[in-house]
């Protein structure tokens, strides 16, 4: 049985690499070691991650996320408000 | 201040303007004596701080006598390779204090493209942000006489020391080197621009007067602090009025600008123009009073931009022009908004002269075309090390090899660049940067790269290759060699590979074997 973890793991993946057009991504990166990742592209993650969750961050929160662990914390903050 | 400390001709100007200020923590340290408890940075993000100028004061100070105990030395180079941060800010004056030269890196630029600047530059140590750990790890070994320090936290750092509060900065004079900053180079490698602490102050004091910076204003600045215009704009022109600033990384800016702008009240933003266009596309509406005015320069700004983002938000947007070797801003069109002359680059700032100048070094009459030259207190003594790059300061004038006019106003218009440059979003990239990158791959006979139209960032790149007979190779294979080679900005966006095209055997190139940039750049208008 796959728990919920995998699970988000595996729909952000989908999204990061499809936002950073990459083959690999590696969950741990901060957004310093994903060179494609600059203010569009960080805009580009920010509507494709609402869209997936269907959840919609707050402005300041956007301005946290500077790594994938904490867009991780972040989701998991929204889904369990709802 | 007297012009004795302009010891190069094209520093000269035919009157005096008044410094305060010994050094630039001179005049930290003079502003925190006035508003000790006046709130200076802001810092939002995940790790939000904030430090008033008595906190500020405090840890630079600090931090300023742990790099002298680090062994460092008055006119040591010191490279930072940080992201808009507080850690790059309180190394950067701490350095300055104790007369230290800072080398500020862009992070995002490739292992190779950073270990040549720490190596061209002399740099003594680096600090860098630990989350370049696995980037900046690829260079340790293969640089032996440089010091790296990882640095997460600034606190971190001096906590090893028992140090004081305090440290007098009266060793360091106005001619000391400041900052040495690179930029992009004709030959391919970036050239370090070096500029004085009176360079600094001397540009800082213009834009703050030029639009009439108080304590209460406060700047919001979003460009990166590693290159001159986040340094002086937002940084050190509103230090100089005792004013505030919001620091915040550039990646992160842009979809909360609007609600940064707001939750810190920003009076002040300096941008590219790329920035106007990508904040006009996004659905994001201003929900301020506070925003006074937005400083524009570093690209063109189309009329179209100024007046859909005015019409729509606003706000008036004062665009200037200037250049690293001009420390910021030269020229800035006037203040208040309702004197600007809309499409003009503006008018000199107090602390430079301007001049358009025809190639036999005269000015031109009014309205006719040449270069774009400035002399001053704001421009560089020269670039380091190279004294051919170094001909740009020449005949008591920088020479910007950008071309424009002047008005019977004495309004400046800039026309575009003489050379290949391209300007992308802000940034300058030479052809040449691109080209020794792809000529490093066996299976490329020649190539060349030209910026081509963006609408969002006014230009882009684009690499002409000509692959050797019975090569295989294709775009792809060429996109993946260039990837870790070279900064993620400077990829080329199109590959064009010239044995697939019918009407272009080769590069065009002149009698000389120069390649011609400009017939191909027609011919990608015209053709492609």
């Amino acid at each position: 049985m796959v728990d919920s973890k995998t699970i988000l793991d595996t729909r952000l993946e989908k999204i990061l690499k499809e936002v950073f057009r990459a083959e690999k991504i590696d969950l741990n990166f901060s957004m310093d070691e994903i060179p494609e990742w600059d203010s569009f592209k960080h805009y580009e993650l920010i509507i494709a991650i609402e869209n997936e969750f269907k959840i919609k961050l707050e402005d300041a929160d956007t301005i946290e996320i500077t790594s994938i662990p904490i867009i991780k914390s972040k989701i998991l903050k929204y889904l369990n408000e709802k | 201040m007297k012009n004795n400390h302009l010891n190069q001709e094209h520093q000269k100007i035919n009157y005096q303007i008044k410094l305060d200020y010994n050094n630039v923590c001179d005049l930290l340290f003079k502003k925190a004596a006035e508003n000790p408890n006046k709130k200076f940075l802001i810092c939002p993000g995940e790790k939000h701080e904030e430090f008033t100028y008595s906190e500020f004061e405090i840890i630079v100070s600090q931090t300023s006598q742990f790099l002298i105990k680090s062994g460092l030395k008055k006119n040591d180079k010191i490279s930072l390779i940080f992201h808009n941060s507080s850690e790059f800010l309180i190394l950067y004056f701490a350095g300055l204090c104790c007369g230290l030269t800072i080398v500020p890196i862009n992070p995002v630029m490739s292992s190779r493209e950073i270990k040549y600047i720490i190596e061209d530059s002399d740099s003594k140590t680096v600090f860098y942000s630990d989350t370049l750990e696995s980037k900046i790890s690829q260079i340790i070994d293969s640089l032996s006489n440089t010091n790296f320090k990882k640095t997460k936290s600034i606190k971190d750092l001096i906590s090893l020391y028992d140090i004081g509060k305090k440290i007098e900065c009266d060793q360091v004079s106005l001619n000391d080197m400041a900052v040495i900053i690179y930029t992009s180079g004709t030959t391919g490698n970036p050239k370090g621009v070096i500029l004085s602490h009176l360079n600094l102050l001397s540009d800082a004091m213009g834009i703050s007067k030029w639009f009439q910076f108080t304590k209460d204003s406060r700047c919001l600045c979003i460009l990166p602090l590693f290159h001159n215009n986040g340094q002086i704009t937002t940084l050190l022109a509103p230090l100089y009025a005792g004013a505030s600033t919001v620091i915040i990384k550039g990646k992160i800016s842009l979809y909360a600008f609007w609600f940064l702008v707001n939750e810190y009240q920003a009076t002040w933003t300096s941008v590219m123009a790329s920035i106007l266009s990508i904040l006009l596309s996004l659905p994001n509406e201003r929900k301020d009073n506070s925003l006074t005015g937005i400083l524009c320069g570093g690209q063109i700004l189309t009329r179209s931009v100024q007046e859909q983002f005015e019409k729509r938000f606003n706000v008036p947007i004062f665009e200037g022009y200037g250049l690293t070797e001009t420390t910021s801003f030269s020229c800035i069109n006037n203040y208040p908004a309702e004197n600007r002359k809309i499409g003009s680059i503006g008018k000199p700032l107090q602390i430079n002269e301007m001049s358009i100048l025809n190639e036999n070094g005269q000015e031109v009459e009014e309205s006719i075309e040449g270069e774009i030259c400035i002399r001053g207190y704001n421009v560089a003594g020269g670039y380091l090390g190279d004294t051919k790059i170094n001909h740009a300061f020449r005949n008591g004038w920088f020479h910007s090899g950008d071309y424009g006019t002047k008005d019977k106003d004495g309004n400046f218009y800039f026309h575009g660049r003489q050379d290949s440059l391209i300007i992308k979003g802000g940034e300058n990239i030479y052809p040449a940067e691109l080209e020794n990158v792809l000529y490093n791959h066996p299976d490329v006979d020649e190539c060349a790269v030209i910026g081509i139209p963006d609408e969002l960032l006014g230009e882009d790149i684009c690499a002409f290759v000509k692959i050797k007979d019975k090569s295989q190779l294709t775009k792809n294979d060429l996109e993946k060699f260039c990837k870790d080679k070279i900064t993620a900005y400077k990829q080329p966006k199109k590959i064009i590979v010239i044995n697939d095209l019918v009407d272009l055997n080769e590069i065009p190139k002149g009698p000389t074997k120069k390649i011609l940039y400009r017939k191909l750049k027609e011919y990608y208008q015209n053709s492609l």
